[in-house]
């Protein structure tokens, strides 16, 4: 490669820098957290603007409004079970959320804030926390037989306690880290990819062509991601359904 | 899928990518267990100052949670009676 002085930095670009200006730097307002606020609008805005019109055949940005609300919904009865509506208003934020920070990711120039463990870890350990809490509310005491599974020999029991809670605490850890490492390999590979189209093209006339190669694979790459954010938005949501149903009924 | 009932494993996104993704979440799932096994045994050890015993006792129960959910997640069908 003839492209001195540049090397592959992949990894900078998920950097924390202050954002608007003075105003954010005295209160550490990263880029980060200006994504999730822009994302949070966006969701609202989606909401807003698509359920005003009220019309009866709904115009584009209503359709996507009551897909939306359908889609989660769905899941949430699906999965959950009649009880699941109640849960509902947090999981579609949960998605919600996490598909907009996926989406907006992919956009130049902005930031992944789903990329981040300490994002995304907040988010599991809240779900974990109110799948706890819910089971600990609905079934008391008797919570703690979801340990015990029915029919598990007694002799077993010093070495099945001590796995059924690795596994049960493992939830949120699996959960955070599925989405950061998806999303960090992605945005990695982009970066990668990107670099050698810089070096390629940095090497002359034939580099020119040399660099249609990266290039091409990152357009691969960007559909290739577009359904990696979606799906994992799905899976963090089912996931969390999967956890309430097991927190509602038990076993 | 984790224990998925049928209609979310049809849903359109879903079969796409489906080699990638359960081999994504199998390792997910060994890592995500042996960790908190290990925290697990790391933080007893700190508290009973039993240096290596507790450490060494739940990492393998942690490969074991691992070795189990990676069942959960595989198994041909759910299993019929408990969880």
């Amino acid at each position: 490669m003839a492209a001195e002085a540049h090397s592959i930095d992949a990894l900078g670009q998920f950097k924390l820098h202050t954002a608007l200006g003075p105003f954010g730097a005295s209160v550490n307002f990263t880029q980060s957290n200006l994504m999730m606020v822009i994302a949070a609008g966006l969701i609202l805005a989606l909401l807003y603007f698509g359920a005003k019109p009220r019309a009866v055949v709904p115009g584009r940005l209503q359709a996507a409004a009551e897909l939306a609300y359908d889609f989660i919904h769905k899941m949430c009865v699906d999965q959950i079970g009649e009880e699941g509506r109640r849960f509902f208003p947090f999981v579609f934020t949960l998605f919600f959320f996490v598909l907009f920070g996926n989406l907006l990711g992919l956009l130049p120039f902005s930031f992944t804030y789903t990329s981040h463990i300490a994002v995304t870890a907040t988010l599991a350990i809240t779900v974990i926390v109110l799948v706890t809490v819910v089971a600990l509310a609905i079934h008391g005491m008797h919570f703690f037989t979801y340990f015990w599974p029915k029919g598990t020999p007694v002799a077993l029991a010093p070495i099945i306690i001590p796995v059924e809670i690795i596994s049960y605490l493992s939830r949120p850890v699996s959960l955070s880290i599925r989405l950061f490492a998806n999303m960090v390999a992605g945005h990695v590979m982009f970066e990668v990819f990107a670099s050698f189209m810089v070096m390629m093209a940095g090497a002359g006339v034939i580099g020119y062509f040399g660099a249609a190669g990266p290039l091409a694979l990152n357009v691969v790459l960007m559909g290739f991601e577009l359904l990696v954010a979606f799906l994992q938005a799905y899976v963090f949501a089912v996931l969390t359904c999967i956890y309430l149903h097991d927190a509602v009924h038990l076993h | 899928m984790d224990p998925v009932p049928d209609d979310a494993s049809k849903s359109p996104s879903a079969p796409s990518l489906s080699a990638m993704g359960v081999g994504m979440r199998v390792g997910v799932e060994l890592l995500a267990t042996l960790m908190v096994g290990l925290a697990i045994g790391w933080a007893l050890d700190r508290w009973l100052h039993t240096s290596p015993i507790m450490l060494a006792l739940f990492v393998v129960l942690g490969g074991g949670a691992g070795v189990m959910n990676v069942w959960r997640l595989m198994a041909p069908g759910r299993m019929p009676g408990g969880k």
